[in-house]
């Protein structure tokens, strides 16, 4: 209770008052402040309290202080002596600043200006009055107050920001407002009824919560779900998911030894592995760090990528595509064909029989005479040498003025053409070809040898010896490729059995005979005029002929064989194309000098065709054909001999039809190349579907005698980075299936090449045996189902090649030897190879010169 | 040929009229336009997926939001075969969106979205009572679901547990970060909950290896016949790099930590534990590492030589179980080698020294069964006990402290051993103690090898492993030649210790003085650039005889010649890996012997 009544009392004397009086110190001081310059506020000092306060509160203050808990609530604060003396109210003191007074007292005198505002006098004063210090002037009532301790002390208080006065109790509560004190209402009116009435409205809004609770519409709200509880308690649904499997990702790496703090010294790096290191692409370096060494747990520092590559993992994880891809789990050996023992597939050639030595430079082609006899071998040391077979014997050493590059011997007689750089000779060796026991026709056959190397005049063409070199030169070079010349009995070449030559476009490369001994075919790649490349040379009748005209743009031939049977002479040619990059093969078909004929044709115009053609052959119409009925592609009738009449009688409804003339029509006796017709009759047909030229390729579905033809650059010298050209295509002899329908090609892209002619133009089979460029690929003549392929890689690879006459039944290629006695000269290894005729000994000559039979 | 034309003219034609018909007339094909007879993009692969873009605009979501959902619920790109929209873009599983377009968090997101759009309407208006009032109304959502969904069964979760601890080991050794918006109850969560599961690893005695890399520590642990492999960075302050995205990195963690709470969970009851277990708070408080589960880490201990004797049981009711000998013998061995790594320590009181990463170690210490461990870390000044910790630096009974100091920079207490942490990795992983020369301190301790490498396999096997392999193999002959003298290993006889001691011995000699082997890594680099010399020599051009090999490859290159080209190309494929593979070893036979030379 002494506290309650306290309370009231404290709260009467200081609110009123004290509200009351600090309105007046604020008018006081603002007067006091207007005529003072006002310094800073209080932060220094002494002289502050002087400036900022006034003297009549600050004895306010003091009073009340010193007087607190006296003084009753009636009693005013304002002491006569603290009154103020001016009493001019509330205006501005600069309003008398021109005046001698500042204002008027109570009583209407004038308050004289007395306190001095020199400076000097102030100073003065500060050092007489040891109270100058807390003297403060009163400008308005002109008087100076001298502020006591008491005022200092509250001065100190409010600078440090507390309570004036040091009983003050900041922790009492001071109350306010007492309603429960209250005893009168605040209002007259009476309160109305419904005050003390149960809210009607409640009373329903409470029935309906009731209601609805009772209906169990309102429920209490459910308790908290456990924050972790057992997931996995009931077994997993077995519903099929109509989703793809999910794919789990793949676990991260597991360190290897390199990562350890602690390596060993093994997997630190070099400082070359380190800079490879260095160098690699970020992605695609093997570890992601660079192998450090501490010699102690404590020297490792924090692994700054740390974040980054889990940052790394994250994005993996949720950004990058995912795909189930099998894991190849092979045996490497599982992979291996499984072939036959070599073994079983005897007899092949294994080991050196007879080494013909005597070549100084590289041996470029080689060449077996029909019976087995001779060897014939040339060389870039500009010799050509024979050699006996079977003892290895030189029996003849021919000197050229130039490096010989291709050999070849005439099937039928003793006599070789041989190829001189551009020239192209008609040798004959001087040989025995017949042994001693048959007498009559060793003696038949060198005459005829010599008969068939004389020199004939060609009618209405002008001989031209060779000297004539104004006449030549005023030839183009396309006649002049053709034109035949008698060597002259005294010229060197003469004296080692030249005895014809022709001087063609280019470097001849290579040489091949037709199997009945008087066309030969020679092949001069750089020619200059494209129709120079592949030239036929008639013997007998002294005559060449250019079966290709015309080549697609950039085509080379590379090489050519007859068809190994058929003696209407289908020319196999290889090609290459400067122009493609890639190796497309690319087949052509010619039939030579027009005794073939192929045609899509409907039944209506067969007959006319027939005719066409008997007229155009000057054939009779009894003459039998050779026909061959293709539609589609499928063979429908083969081989059937039928005569022209009954050819005209064929009812087919749209046929591809080949018409070809019986095996026994005499070449020699047909007028093919009479004097009306030049030396590039029109009877060739160049039927060349080239596969990039797709309409072509349609147009011409059918090809009898395919051909193949590579691409790349061929150099001169035949040098090593020209991969992928071609080299001489060999067409498989009658071994086992007379009909000669697989060629195999060798190519500088390191590849054998089989094709099946029957089968598709595609490659039947494509061997990749050998590291470097193939120069040469031969099948056995004979009947040993062998194939050879030498290579620059200074190897011979022999290979098992059997052809079965079912036609359903695949060929059985099997390696079987590698022959690997050559050495590699310059880059070059085996140069030429060539099959025995009888025997499965087979004839290598290489780089280095050496001449080689295996046995 | 006219005939052949005259033949051919029709087709074309027609085929051109068939042309005309199918094109536009402007040109392309058009959205409806059929070829050959269906609608493109409406049938097989084509249909079957979508790209990003056209998901985002089926469900309706920006960006940020799809790839957090993804996240989420686990949703990647996949690789179709016919990629009908190009190459560069990023393909889903038309399924995979189906199931993102019904699932509830979708929704929770767009009432996220429009919470966020009120929530800041309110605050843009100062009306924070009310923007405070309308926060506890913030839509919640749980992840359960999804941990569920993802991972129908335990095993599948457990198979999957690597990343996630790994996630957890991370963020638990960072802190939070304003700038980053990585929150602080995502750091404590992940803290709490990666203790929690190494405190299960513990009792489980699950741990299998350990691995001090320079990324961090790998540890290994079998975990109902799963192998959890997971990375902890080594203690230090990570600078948080500019280029990483923590958003991703926290919706990872989101999920994560609802996944791990739960594994936990089914963890611990697996164990007969209740979850989540005790913490001792005036632990927490002091030092929150360690020791805040040191309670139940201590229970763990007593635990652990119970469970260490039901796994010996197991072995032998497996052998019964399975018929076959060899497989039973399998079984055996490796639980023969999980039983030796949990015992490795037992009997041992280990010190650990301040200077030594503490958790990594005590992990392993108690995984390996050890006595009691005491610490130095977090003691307060003038004692040298951690809180927690079983005994002071004084304690009479330590038999091991790990010092990682120089030499003679420590007070040398009789009657213990001085090693050097490493000292605890490494016989932890072989499962016996090692010989302590090698690892005193002040010397640099032997090459510590990746538990994880199979040497074997590898086709290269460093040296230390050889030493290591061989002291354990005789350990073990000691120990079998205990239980049954009949299977007396032929290499444990009395002199191999010793032997082993002396190579060490002659090893350490040499290797481990610093200016010996400094001299001896110059021999080395010079002997290695001889090697390389020798390697690049050029071959002279002049005659060569060709290569012969052998009879075997010549066998193997004629078989060669006629294999098809995928055989080939696949061949070449594995002979190319092997080929690497070979080089590589030989590369570091190289300069093992260069460097031991």
């Amino acid at each position: 209770m002494p506290l309650a009544k306290q309370k009231p009392r404290v709260r009467k004397t200081r609110s009123p008052s004290a509200s009351s009086r600090v309105k007046k110190r604020r008018v006081s001081s603002k007067g006091a402040a207007a005529d003072e310059p006002s310094p800073p506020p209080a932060s220094e000092g002494n002289a502050a309290p002087k400036t900022e306060l006034d003297a009549a509160d600050l004895e306010d203050t003091d009073d009340e202080s010193e007087s607190d808990g006296l003084v009753d609530d009636g009693s005013s604060d304002d002491s006569e002596d603290d009154a103020p003396r001016n009493r001019i109210g509330n205006v501005p003191l600069e309003w008398y600043k021109d005046e001698d007074h500042v204002g008027y007292d109570i009583a209407g005198e004038k308050v004289m200006r007395t306190l001095s505002t020199g400076e000097i006098d102030a100073l003065l004063e500060s050092k007489d009055n040891p109270d100058a210090w807390r003297t403060v002037k009163d400008h308005k009532n002109q008087r100076e107050v001298v502020l006591t301790d008491t005022d200092l002390e509250i001065i100190r208080r409010i600078r440090s920001r507390m309570y004036p006065s040091a009983a003050t109790d900041t922790t009492e509560m001071v109350e306010f407002d007492n309603p429960e004190a209250r005893i009168h209402p605040e209002r007259k009116a009476h309160p109305p009824k419904a005050r003390f009435l149960p809210s009607k409205w409640e009373r329903m809004k409470v029935k309906r919560l009731v209601a609805l609770l009772r209906e169990g519409k309102i429920r209490p709200p459910p308790p908290p779900a456990p924050e972790v509880f057992d997931l996995w308690a009931d077994e997993p649904e077995t519903r099929r998911r109509r989703a793809p499997p999910p794919l789990p990702a793949p676990k991260m790496a597991l360190p290897g030894h390199a990562e350890s703090y602690n390596p060993p010294p093994e997997y630190l790096f070099t400082e070359e592995e380190k800079k490879e290191w260095e160098e690699t692409f970020e992605e695609e370096r093997a570890i992601t760090h660079l192998p450090q060494k501490y010699d102690a747990l404590r020297r490792v520092p924090g692994y700054k990528d740390f974040i980054v590559e889990r940052f790394k993992r994250c994005l993996d994880l949720y950004l990058v595509p995912r795909a189930l891809k099998q894991r190849m789990n092979v045996d490497p050996e599982s992979l291996l064909p499984k072939l036959p023992s070599p073994k079983d597939l005897r007899p092949f050639p294994t080991h050196i029989a007879v080494a013909y030595e005597g070549h100084s430079g590289m041996v470029r082609a080689v060449a077996v005479e029909a019976t087995g006899r001779y060897l014939a071998t040339a060389s870039s040391d500009e010799t050509l040498r024979i050699w006996e077979v079977a003892t290895g014997r030189p029996i003849r050493s021919l000197k050229f003025s130039s490096s010989v590059t291709a050999v070849a011997w005439n099937p039928r007689h003793l006599l070789l053409s041989v190829a001189a750089e551009e020239n192209v000779f008609f040798v004959d060796p001087g040989l025995q070809l017949i042994p001693k026991d048959t007498p009559e026709e060793a003696e038949e056959l060198p005459a005829t040898v010599t008969s068939m190397l004389e020199f004939k005049e060609a009618a209405g063409v002008k001989p031209v010896s060779e000297g004539n070199e104004d006449e030549e030169a005023n030839e183009g070079a396309k006649a002049r490729a053709v034109r035949w010349h008698r060597v002259e009995p005294d010229s060197d070449h003469y004296k080692v059995g030249c005895r014809l030559s022709i001087a063609t476009d280019g470097d001849v490369q290579f040489l091949v005979w037709h199997h009945k001994g008087n066309y030969c075919a020679a092949v001069s790649p750089k020619a200059r005029a494209t129709s120079n490349q592949c030239i036929i040379h008639a013997l007998n009748q002294q005559k060449s002929m250019r079966p290709f005209a015309k080549l697609r743009g950039g085509q080379q031939v590379q090489s050519c064989a007859f068809h190994p049977t058929k003696h209407f002479g289908c020319l196999m040619v290889c090609l290459k194309d400067q122009n493609s990059a890639e190796a497309a093969h690319q087949w052509c078909q010619v039939d030579l000098i027009g005794h073939g004929e192929t045609d899509t044709i409907y039944a209506g115009d067969l007959k006319l065709h027939v005719e066409r053609i008997l007229r155009r052959e000057k054939l009779v119409p009894e003459t039998s054909f050779h026909i061959r009925l293709v539609f589609n592609g499928k063979v429908l009738r083969d081989d059937a001999i039928i005569s022209g009449a009954e050819l005209l009688d064929l009812q087919l409804p749209k046929m591809r039809v080949s018409y070809m003339l019986p095996e026994d029509y005499d070449w020699a006796t047909a007028d093919w190349l009479g004097p009306e017709e030049p030396s590039v009759p029109h009877t060739f047909r160049f039927v060349g579907p080239t596969q990039a030229d797709p309409e072509a390729a349609e147009e011409y579905e059918y090809l009898e005698e395919q051909d193949e033809q590579n691409s790349c650059a061929e150099t001169e010298e035949l040098s090593e980075s020209d991969c992928e050209s071609t080299l001489p295509t060999t067409p498989i002899p009658g071994c086992g299936h007379p009909t000669g329908d697989h060629v195999v090609v060798g190519s500088y892209d390191r590849r054998v090449v089989w094709w099946d002619l029957d089968f598709a133009k595609t490659p039947y089979k494509t061997l990749q045996y050998h590291d470097k460029a193939v120069r040469c690929a031969t099948f056995h003549p004979g009947r040993f189902p062998l194939l050879a392929a030498c290579s620059d890689d200074a190897t011979v690879s022999i290979l098992h090649a059997k052809v079965f006459s079912d036609l359903m039944q695949s060929p059985m290629i099997v390696p079987v030897k590698r022959l690997r006695d050559h050495m590699v000269n310059q880059g070059f290894g085996v140069l030429a190879c060539a099959w025995h005729p009888h025997q499965p000994w087979l004839f290598t000559a290489g780089s280095d010169g050496r001449v080689y039979l295996w046995a | 040929m006219v005939a052949c034309q005259r033949f051919q003219a029709p087709l074309a034609a027609m085929a051109k009229r068939k042309n005309k018909v199918k094109r536009n007339p402007k040109g392309g094909i058009k959205k409806g336009d059929k070829i050959h007879g269906q609608k493109k993009g409406k049938k097989g692969e084509a249909a079957a997926y979508v790209t990003r873009a056209q998901a985002l605009a089926k469900l309706q979501i920006p960006l940020a939001d799809f790839r957090k959902l993804c996240i989420l619920k686990g949703i990647y790109p996949r690789d179709p075969k016919k990629k009908a929209h190009g190459n560069d873009k990023t393909y889903y599983h038309q399924k995979d969106i189906a199931f993102l377009r019904h699932e509830p968090l979708l929704n929770k997101f767009f009432e996220l979205k429009t919470f966020m759009k009120k929530f800041k309407r309110l605050m843009g208006r100062r009306e924070i009572k009310t923007a405070r009032r309308f926060e506890e109304r913030k839509p919640k959502y749980t992840l359960h679901h999804l941990v569920r969904e993802r991972y129908p069964s335990f095993d599948d979760a457990v198979r999957d547990l690597d990343d996630a601890v790994s996630m957890l080991a991370l963020f638990q050794s960072l802190s939070a970060d304003q700038a980053k918006d990585i929150p602080v109850e995502a750091i404590t969560e992940a803290t709490q909950l990666y203790q929690e599961f190494q405190l299960y690893v513990i009792r489980a005695q699950a741990l299998r290896k350990v691995f001090a890399s320079i990324k961090g520590y790998y540890f290994q642990a079998d975990i109902l016949g799963h192998s959890v492999t997971w990375l902890a960075p080594h203690q230090f302050a990570q600078e948080l790099p500019a280029e990483v995205d923590f958003r991703v990195m926290l919706t990872f963690l989101e999920f994560y930590r609802a996944m791990v709470k739960f594994v936990n969970f089914r963890l611990y009851g697996d164990l007969g534990l209740t979850y989540p277990p005790r913490r001792d708070a005036e632990l927490e408080r002091t030092s929150a590492d360690v020791a805040a589960l040191e309670t139940e880490m201590r229970e763990a201990g007593k635990a652990q030589q119970l469970h260490s004797q039901d796994s010996t049981d197991i072995a032998t009711s497996a052998l019964k179980d399975f018929g076959d000998e060899s497989e039973a013998a399998e079984i055996q061995q490796s639980l023969a080698k999980s039983g030796r790594v949990k015992t490795t320590f037992r009997g041992l009181r280990v010190f650990i020294n301040r200077e030594v990463p503490l958790r990594p170690l005590y992990f392993v210490l108690l995984c390996g069964g050890v006595a009691e461990v005491g610490w130095e870390r977090g003691a307060q000044a003038g004692k040298s006990a951690g809180p927690g910790s079983a005994f002071p630096v004084e304690g009479e009974a330590i038999t091991h402290q790990v010092v990682d100091r120089p030499a003679g920079s420590f007070e040398v207490r009789p009657g213990r051993e001085y090693v050097q942490p490493q000292w605890i990795f490494d016989c932890f992983n072989i499962g016996c103690l090692l010989p302590i020369t090698p690892y005193a301190p002040g010397r640099t301790p032997p090459p510590h090898l990746s538990p994880f490498v199979d040497d074997k396999a590898e086709g290269y096997v460093p040296r230390q492993r050889e030493i290591l392999d061989r002291f354990a193999a005789e350990v073990s002959g000691q120990k079998d030649g205990e239980k049954d003298r009949d299977e007396v290993v032929s290499s444990a006889d009395a002199g191999s210790m010793q032997h082993f001691g002396e190579e060490l011995q002659a090893e350490s000699e040499g290797l481990w003085h610093s200016e010996f082997r400094k001299k001896r890594e110059e021999a080395a680099a010079a002997n290695m650039a001889a090697a390389t010399q020798e390697d690049s020599a050029d071959v002279d051009v002049g005659l060569q005889p060709a290569h012969r090999p052998s009879e075997e490859e010549e066998e193997r290159l004629r078989a060669k010649a006629l294999m098809p080209k995928k055989h080939k190309r696949l061949l070449q494929r594995i002979e190319a890996a092997e080929a690497k593979r070979e080089a590589a070893n030989k590369r570091l036979k190289r300069k093992a012997e260069a460097a031991s030379s």
